[in-house]
C-alpha cells in the first residue's frame, strides 16, 4: 500500500507537468553551449500555443538576475531569430495576454574541461 | 519475504530521495524564475539538495516514519523557497549569506517588517495542513525499521560520522569544491549552476574559516615601534588634490614580450610615461583574473599573503566596517566615489563599497543611455566620460576609484573589432589563434591608453591640482599566446608584473610602489593626507626597502595586516604610537 502510494507521487508529478504544459511548445536552439566558447550566441525560438483561452503571446527576455524585458509580441506560431546576445542563464518567458507563464527557457553551458582562468 | 520487504523499503527510500532532490530543484528554478530542469543533471542540484536529503534521513533514523521524514524534509524546502521567492519578488535578488548572518540580529521590529510581505493567513494554514500530513504519517505510518534494525544502528554512525566529517574536518569544501559546483566570481552565475542552497553553504563555510589567521599583538608592538619614527609631511587643506585611481582591466606592457619592441604605436601615453619617470610597475597577487584580489589590495593596504585562505576578499573579508582608501579619503574631507561599469552586485562589490566607506559607488545601471560597448564589454571611453561627470561639481575634494572592464577576455573572437585592428604590427611567428588574441588585446589596451591620455588632457586644461593614478590589475588571460611568445625577462607568465602610471600637478616627488597593496599608500602619502596609523606605518615600509626581507618584520606585517583587514588594529595600538 505505502509503496503504491509512493510510486504514484512522481506519477502525479509528471502528469501534473504534463497537464500544465499541453497545447504549449517553445523551443529555442541550439539552447546550450560550451563555456570554453565566447560569451555571446546567437539562438533560433520556435513556439507554437494551442492552449484554450490563449489569443496572443509575448515574449520577454532576460539575463542572469535581471529583469524581464520585452523582446516583442507575437502571434501563437512563429519563429524568431536572436542577435549575438545569448549568454549563460539567459532566460526566455513566454506569457500570454495576460501575462501568465505559458513556459521558460534558459540557455546553459557545458562546462569547460580546460578553463584556467575567470574574470 | 523478509528480502521482498527489504527491497521494496529501499526501493520507496531510493524513489523518495530522488523525488526530494528534483523537488528542491524545481523549487529553486521556479523561485528564481529559471525554466525548471536548467542544470538539474549538473553537481549544483545534488549539493542543492544535501541539507534537505540529511533531513530526512535524519527523521528517518530518529523517527522511525519514512513518509513523515520526507514530509519533514520537503517543509523545510517549500519555506525556505518561499522566503527566497518572496524575497526575489520584493528586492529582485535571492536569499543570500547575509541573510543567514542577518538572523543572528532579527528582533521584533525586524519580524513587524517582514509579515508585511506574506499573506499570514495562507503561510499559517499551510503550515498547519503540511505539520498535520506529517502528524498523520507519524502516528499512522507503519515503522520503517524493525526493532533493534542492525541497519538503523549502523545509519546512525555512519550519519554522525559523515556529518563530523562534513563539520570539523573539511567535508563541506570538500563537497562545495569551487570547480565542482562551478561557482563563479559572479554570485548570481553561481546560483544559476548551483543553486540557492548550495552557493549559501559555500559562502559561509569560507566565511567562517577565512579570516581564522592568528594575531600577534607583540609583533604588532614590534612593527609600529620600528616604523613610528619615520616622519610623513601633512599639507594643508586647501594643498590637497583630487586623486583619480583607475583599476585598468588586464592592463600590462606588451613590449615585454619577446619580438614586440615599439611600445610608442601601439601605447603612446604609457610609453610618454615611462620616459618621464612616471611609471613602474608593482607585483599583483592574481593571474588571468581574480580582479577583486588586486582591487582589495590597493585600496586596504592589505597583503593578500596575510590571508592566505581568502580567494575572494570582498564576498569573504568578515568585518562590519573595513578601513580603505575610501574611509582615508573621507576622513579628510573628500567625496569618495567608485566607479565600475558593471553590475553592481559582481563581485559583490556593491556590499563592499558600502562598509568600505564609498559615498557613492557608480554602477552600470547608473551608467548614462548614450554609453556604448566596444567588444562584448562596456568600453572605457563611456567611463571615462562618467569619471569627468563626477569631477565637475566644486563642493568637495574627489576620490574617484574606477574599475574599468572593456579590455577584459576572451581575446579569441575575431568578430568584434574594428577596423583601427589593422594598424597593430604583428610579431613574427603567432598562429592564427594567437594572432587574434594579439590583435583583439592591444586594441582593447590601447582604448585604455587612449582614454587615460584624454582623461590627463582633461585634468591637467582644468587647472585643478591632481593626481591620476592608473595601473592594470593582472596580465590577461590568454590561452594561445603565452605558447607563442616568451617574455624578455625569461620568466614565466605568472611572475610578470603589472604596469602602473602616476601623472600630478602637485610637487610632492614620485609614487614608490613594489606592490599592489602598498600602491594605495604611496598615494595617501603623495597627496600628503592626514592618514591612518595603519597606511602610516605601510608606507614608512614601503620606503624603508632594507627591511623587506628582515624575517620578524615580513612575521610582524603578517599581523598588523591581518588585523588591519578585522578592522581591528586601531584596538591594537595605543593612541599617539604613530606619529604624523
Amino acid at each position: 500500500m505505502k509503496l503504491k502510494l509512493i510510486a504514484v507521487l512522481p506519477l502525479l508529478a509528471y502528469i501534473f507537468y504534463t497537464f500544465v504544459n499541453r497545447g504549449v511548445e517553445f523551443n529555442v536552439a541550439p539552447q546550450s553551449f560550451s563555456a570554453c566558447d565566447q560569451p555571446a550566441h546567437i539562438s533560433n525560438l520556435r513556439w507554437s500555443v494551442t492552449k484554450q483561452g490563449v489569443t496572443a503571446v509575448s515574449i520577454f527576455v532576460n539575463g542572469i538576475g535581471e529583469a524581464e524585458t520585452l523582446w516583442g509580441p507575437g502571434e501563437l506560431i512563429g519563429t524568431r531569430r536572436t542577435g549575438a546576445w545569448v549568454a549563460d542563464g539567459l532566460t526566455f518567458t513566454l506569457r500570454d495576454q495576460q501575462g501568465v507563464v505559458l513556459a521558460r527557457r534558459t540557455i546553459d553551458t557545458i562546462r569547460c574541461v580546460g578553463a584556467k582562468f575567470g574574470e | 519475504m523478509v528480502c521482498r520487504n527489504v527491497g521494496l523499503k529501499s526501493f520507496s527510500f531510493f524513489l523518495l530521495l530522488i523525488f526530494l532532490w528534483a523537488l528542491v530543484w524545481w523549487m529553486d528554478r521556479y523561485s528564481l524564475g529559471y525554466q525548471l530542469s536548467v542544470y538539474m543533471f549538473a553537481w549544483g542540484a545534488v549539493g542543492n539538495s544535501l541539507p534537505f536529503v540529511f533531513l530526512f534521513l535524519l527523521g528517518l533514523l530518529f523517527l522511525n516514519r519514512l513518509i513523515a521524514s520526507f514530509f519533514i524534509a520537503l517543509l523545510a524546502g517549500i519555506i525556505f523557497y518561499y522566503v527566497n521567492y518572496k524575497k526575489n519578488q520584493y528586492l529582485g535578488k535571492p536569499l543570500s549569506e547575509e541573510d543567514f548572518l542577518f538572523l543572528n540580529n532579527l528582533d521584533g521590529n525586524a519580524i513587524d517588517l517582514f509579515k508585511g510581505y506574506v499573506d499570514l493567513w495562507q503561510v499559517s494554514v499551510f503550515l498547519l495542513v503540511f505539520m498535520f500530513l506529517a502528524c498523520l504519517f507519524m502516528f499512522f505510518e507503519a515503522r520503517f525499521f524493525t526493532k533493534s534494525s542492525k541497519i538503523r544502528y549502523i545509519g546512525c554512525v555512519v550519519f554522525v560520522s559523515v556529518g563530523v566529517w562534513f563539520l570539523s574536518f573539511g567535508g563541506i569544501g570538500k563537497v562545495y569544491d569551487f570547480k565542482l559546483m562551478r561557482f563563479s566570481w559572479n554570485g548570481p552565475t553561481s546560483i544559476l549552476h548551483a543553486g540557492v542552497v548550495s552557493k549559501i553553504i559555500y559562502s559561509l563555510a569560507k566565511l567562517s574559516s577565512a579570516n581564522d589567521e592568528p594575531i600577534d599583538v607583540r609583533d604588532i608592538d614590534f612593527f609600529v615601534k620600528k616604523f613610528s619614527s619615520i616622519s610623513t609631511p601633512v599639507a594643508e587643506e586647501y594643498d590637497r588634490p583630487d586623486v583619480i585611481m583607475i583599476q585598468s582591466e588586464a592592463f600590462s606592457n606588451p613590449s615585454l614580450f619577446n619580438k614586440v619592441d615599439e611600445l610608442h604605436s601601439l601605447l603612446p601615453v604609457y610609453a610618454k610615461a615611462i620616459e618621464q619617470g612616471n611609471a613602474g610597475y608593482m607585483k599583483v597577487p592574481t593571474f588571468g583574473g581574480g580582479t577583486i584580489r588586486t582591487e582589495y589590495e590597493v585600496l586596504s593596504g592589505v597583503p593578500l599573503f596575510a590571508l592566505p585562505k581568502i580567494e575572494f576578499p570582498y564576498m569573504q573579508i568578515k568585518a562590519r566596517k573595513v578601513e580603505t582608501l575610501a574611509s582615508e579619503f573621507g576622513r579628510n574631507g573628500y567625496f569618495a566615489t567608485a566607479i565600475h561599469a558593471n553590475s553592481g552586485s559582481f563581485w559583490n562589490r556593491k556590499n563592499f563599497f558600502e562598509i568600505a566607506g564609498f559615498d557613492k559607488f557608480v554602477t552600470l545601471e547608473q551608467f548614462p543611455v548614450d554609453v556604448v560597448k566596444d567588444g562584448f564589454f562596456m568600453s572605457d571611453k563611456s567611463m571615462t566620460d562618467v569619471i569627468i561627470s563626477q569631477l565637475t561639481d566644486n563642493e568637495k575634494k574627489k576620490f574617484i576609484f574606477a574599475v574599468s572592464i572593456e579590455a577584459h577576455g576572451p581575446y579569441e573572437s575575431d568578430d568584434i573589432r574594428n577596423g583601427r585592428i589593422n594598424k597593430v604590427t604583428l610579431p613574427e611567428g603567432l598562429s592564427e589563434k594567437s594572432k587574434i588574441e594579439y590583435e583583439n588585446y592591444i586594441y582593447h589596451i590601447s582604448n585604455a591608453d587612449t582614454e587615460l591620455g584624454r582623461l590627463h588632457d582633461y585634468l591637467e586644461l582644468r587647472g585643478k591640482p591632481y593626481i591620476l593614478v592608473f595601473y592594470g590589475d593582472h596580465l590577461p588571460a590568454f590561452n594561445s599566446l603565452y605558447k607563442d611568445l616568451s617574455f624578455k625577462n625569461g620568466l614565466p607568465a605568472k611572475a610578470q608584473l603589472v604596469p602602473w602610471v602616476m601623472f600630478s600637478n602637485v610637487p610632492n616627488g614620485s609614487l614608490v610602489a613594489s606592490e599592489s597593496w602598498l600602491l594605495g599608500a604611496a598615494v595617501v602619502n603623495k597627496a600628503k593626507l592626514n592618514t591612518s596609523a595603519y597606511f602610516q606605518l605601510i608606507n614608512r615600509f614601503s620606503i624603508d626597502s632594507k627591511t623587506s626581507n628582515d624575517e620578524q618584520v615580513t612575521r610582524a606585517l603578517l599581523s598588523i595586516a591581518r588585523s588591519q583587514s578585522q578592522g581591528k588594529f586601531g584596538e591594537h595600538i595605543k593612541v599617539g604610537d604613530v606619529t604624523q
